[in-house]
């Protein structure tokens, strides 16, 4: 049961993550391009909305009404992002829309330096907080009040929150005239242009919406995290990035998906009574490897007798595992090391996306390999 | 917006930048305290100045070209193109060796720095610049070079001399290891791939405290050492001075500039560049491409664990904060900046990135008394823009060497 807690805790940070890792799915989907500065923009809307509820407590509104001076900040926060969203769009990347690969890279590089820097060099340098007085009628609201396992309003939240605005995302792009304009768009920029799409005005909107979902993505994560530091962009920023990848990039379902399920591995991997299951399922995936590539040489055409095998074999051990508690020497010690620490909390993030660009660089959803991998 | 006059161009920009930065700029302060400030138009301006001042740059440039122009083909044609670039190498060689005599230590410290990212701008350049594989993990082999030194000096009590091809071999085979994965991806999938080694190398560093002291580095009283009993990383190589560093630095970027320039016109440095502008080509041309990514890489990572080695041995205690992500984007920006593929473009970018808000620290007062900001502080700000505006203006660099254009974009026809 105390998993389920985990469980919870890494639903709610992978949905925060679907959310950023759709404005890099999108930008890569119709560019081709990893909009590195992503996370700063992210960061940003935290920031824009921070400083708004600051200034709404100034003026006396969150004591009057917190959740509106919370929806406030909101929209402004999303307001701003899709203008700087759409103005690096402008001057960043449009000019480099034809070169060759590496400097767009570059460039969006220095875009999310010079971002980082600025709310650094404009703000103070200590973490930049929301006030209690505008967080606490949702943080702490707790369903069941007492108990090991409960959920926040607060959570509850941002669980409907992400996924309202990931179900419009997804009717947005597959039903209206814009979304079909994004998809022509990313399909073929020359032939979505010769058939009277005006792909510049898409490619901006493609930016303002990833942004607008960042600003909302990175309000949630202020009021989560209750604080915000200039460089809190790169990190989750790098981890929604490992999300769009390990959900296929390009594909918008996947995004989603590939934040869920990155949430979830990550917070699960903390939970203690959980690393019996953890290293059996470990252990299974290593068996399954060497077993299905070990078969391929023996017997290259049976694939389904192939899968079979390893699959029962790696999941014999894996039972096995859990329910005689046995131990293997030097890799059991190896997972009890790795496990639980809190740094390498980030470390599995990139752990995972250094392995999927090696070996499936489309990812769990992706259909087609693009041409730049 | 195209269609609006370029000198009026510049104060259009810079009204959208204060309204578009208001938020970020103008409100300041926590909670109650909060309040709204004129920073907004301070910053409109700075764009403003900063605009006219790069017109002003372009067109200054435009009228001295030719004069530069003459006065280097009539000095070429005075002493010959050889003589003249001898001259020119000896006396920078000169003036470096007696900068030690000459400035204060503080400056030695500087120039030792300097000549350190020197090294590591000039590998990466191997990479980058004629190898076309963009790293962003680049501080991580320099650590791991760092790391090598200072955990066998603290164990095993080994000294500087051993050390340094030791830390060499260990960031080289942390290369072959970075380049096993280069042989299935290009581009942007690579580049990540090495930010993540690097960012995962950071990680380690910082969780493994049994080996590296965490985050408060070594030497450090919880690790029992040989060393830190009697002496320091510093004394382990029998160098006291900072000028004997500094003279030790200053060696190793002149064999890396004579072995990288040997390499870049010999056979492995021609195959390098043929994969960049187009691998398959090059692969039925007959090269190696697996072979020749992998010893590309092992021969940048070599470099920048030799500096790694160096720079613990001159500054005798470390902490993974010193190979943070940004110090990747910092050496990149070297690279970038003086202009890929081009040896003395790098070694200026070096000297620029790294010397130059060095200098702009000391002279904050003077800055101060004139009314002007403390450019320091907002030194990786500018770093970034400038990122972008080379990328989008010169692509090649500073001073790069228009054989890359094909490459990073500019103008088509430069082939």
């Amino acid at each position: 049961v105390a998993g389920l807690q985990y469980l919870i805790n890494g639903i709610v940070e992978g949905s925060i993550y679907a959310l950023i890792a759709l404005g890099y799915t999108m930008v890569y989907g119709i560019l081709g391009m990893i909009n590195f500065a992503h996370g700063e923009i992210f960061m940003l809307g935290a920031y824009v909305g921070i400083l708004a509820i600051g200034l709404f407590m100034s003026w006396g509104l969150v004591l009057i009404c917190a959740p509106l001076a919370i929806l406030l900040a909101i929209a402004f926060a999303v307001l701003v992002c899709s203008v700087w969203g759409a103005a690096l769009e402008r001057i960043a990347y449009r000019p480099l829309r034809n070169a060759p690969t590496l400097s767009p890279l570059i460039c969006a590089i220095g875009a999310s330096f010079f971002l980082w820097n600025l709310v650094m060099v404009c703000q103070e340098k200590e973490p930049k907080s929301i006030p209690d007085e505008a967080r606490s009628w949702l943080a702490d609201v707790r369903f069941p009040e007492h108990g090991p396992v409960g959920i926040t309003l607060l959570e509850i939240g941002i669980l409907v929150t992400s996924f309202l605005m990931m179900g419009g995302l997804f009717f947005f792009i597959n039903y209206t005239r814009l979304g079909k304009a994004m998809r022509a768009t990313a399909q073929d920029r020359t032939m979505a242009s010769l058939v009277g799409i005006p792909i510049n005005r898409v490619i901006a909107a493609t930016f303002v919406i990833g942004s607008g979902l960042a600003a909302v993505a990175g309000m949630m994560f202020a009021m989560y995290a209750s604080a915000m530091h200039y460089y809190d962009g790169y990190l989750p920023g790098m981890k929604a990035f490992t999300a769009a990848v390990l959900g296929g990039i390009g594909n918008v379902l996947g995004a989603m998906l590939g934040g869920l399920t990155l949430g979830i591995v990550e917070n699960l991997a903390m939970w203690e009574g959980g690393r019996v299951y953890a290293s059996a399922l470990i252990l299974g995936i290593i068996i399954l490897c060497v077993v299905f590539f070990t078969l391929r040489s023996r017997m290259p055409k049976a694939r389904l007798m192939r899968w079979l095998a390893a699959c029962g074999i790696a999941i014999g051990v894996g039972t096995l595992k859990v329910t005689l508690e046995f131990e293997v020497p030097v890799f059991d010690d190896f997972l009890n090391h790795v496990l639980g620490r809190a740094d390498y909390k980030h470390v599995y993030a990139f752990m995972i996306l250094m392995l999927v660009l090696i070996f499936r660089p489309r990812g769990i959803l992706g259909e087609r390999v693009s041409e730049r991998v | 917006m195209s269609r609006v006059h370029p000198l009026l161009r510049v104060p259009l920009i810079a009204a959208i930048a204060a309204v578009v930065g208001f938020p970020i700029l103008s409100i300041q302060g926590d909670g109650p305290a909060a309040r709204i400030t004129l920073r907004a138009l301070t910053f409109g301006g700075w764009v403003l100045a900063a605009g006219y001042g790069l017109m002003l740059i372009r067109f200054m440039y435009r009228i001295f070209e030719e004069p530069i122009d003459d006065v280097r083909t009539a000095a070429m044609s005075l002493f010959g193109k050889r003589r003249v670039g001898l001259v020119l190498v000896c006396a920078l060689l000169v003036g470096a060796a007696v900068f030690p005599s000459v400035m204060s230590r503080q400056h030695v410290s500087l120039g030792f720095e300097t000549l350190i990212y020197m090294t590591l701008a000039l590998g990466l350049n191997v990479i980058v610049g004629y190898g076309g594989l963009l790293v962003l993990g680049y501080a991580g082999f320099w650590a791991i070079g760092a790391y090598t030194f200072a955990i066998l000096a603290l164990r095993w009590d080994v000294n500087m001399w051993v050390a340094l091809p030791l830390g060499g071999l260990a960031a080289m085979l942390a290369g072959l290891l970075v380049g096993l994965p280069s042989l299935r991806l290009r581009g942007d999938y690579l580049a990540i791939v090495t930010l993540g080694f690097g960012e995962v190398v950071w990680y380690l560093l910082k969780t493994e405290a049994e080996f590296t002291g965490g985050e408060m580095g070594l030497p450090n009283s919880s690790i029992k050492g040989r060393l830190q009993d009697h002496t320091s990383f510093m004394n382990s190589g029998n160098l006291t001075e900072a000028s004997e560093y500094y003279w030790l630095a200053l060696a190793l970027v002149i064999i890396a500039v004579y072995v990288i320039y040997r390499v870049e016109r010999s056979r492995v440095g021609r195959a390098l560049v043929a994969m960049r502008e187009d691998e398959t080509a090059a692969r039925c041309m007959g090269i190696n491409t697996i072979r020749l990514k992998l010893s590309a890489f092992a021969f940048a990572a070599m470099w920048a664990g030799f500096a790694g080695v160096l720079w613990v041995a001159k500054i005798d205690f470390i902490n993974p904060n010193y190979f943070r992500f940004y110090e990747s984007i910092l050496i990149l920006a070297m690279v970038v900046l003086g202009g890929l593929g081009s040896i003395p473009g790098v070694m200026i970018g070096a000297i620029i990135v790294n010397a130059g808000p060095a200098l702009l620290r000391e002279n904050a007062d003077w800055f101060e008394s004139h009314g002007l900001p403390d450019f320091q502080a907002y030194r990786l700000l500018i770093f970034g823009a400038a990122l972008v505006a080379l990328m989008i203006f010169r692509p090649q660099g500073l001073f790069g060497s228009a054989r890359l254009r094909v490459h990073m974009g500019g103008s088509k026809d430069a082939s």
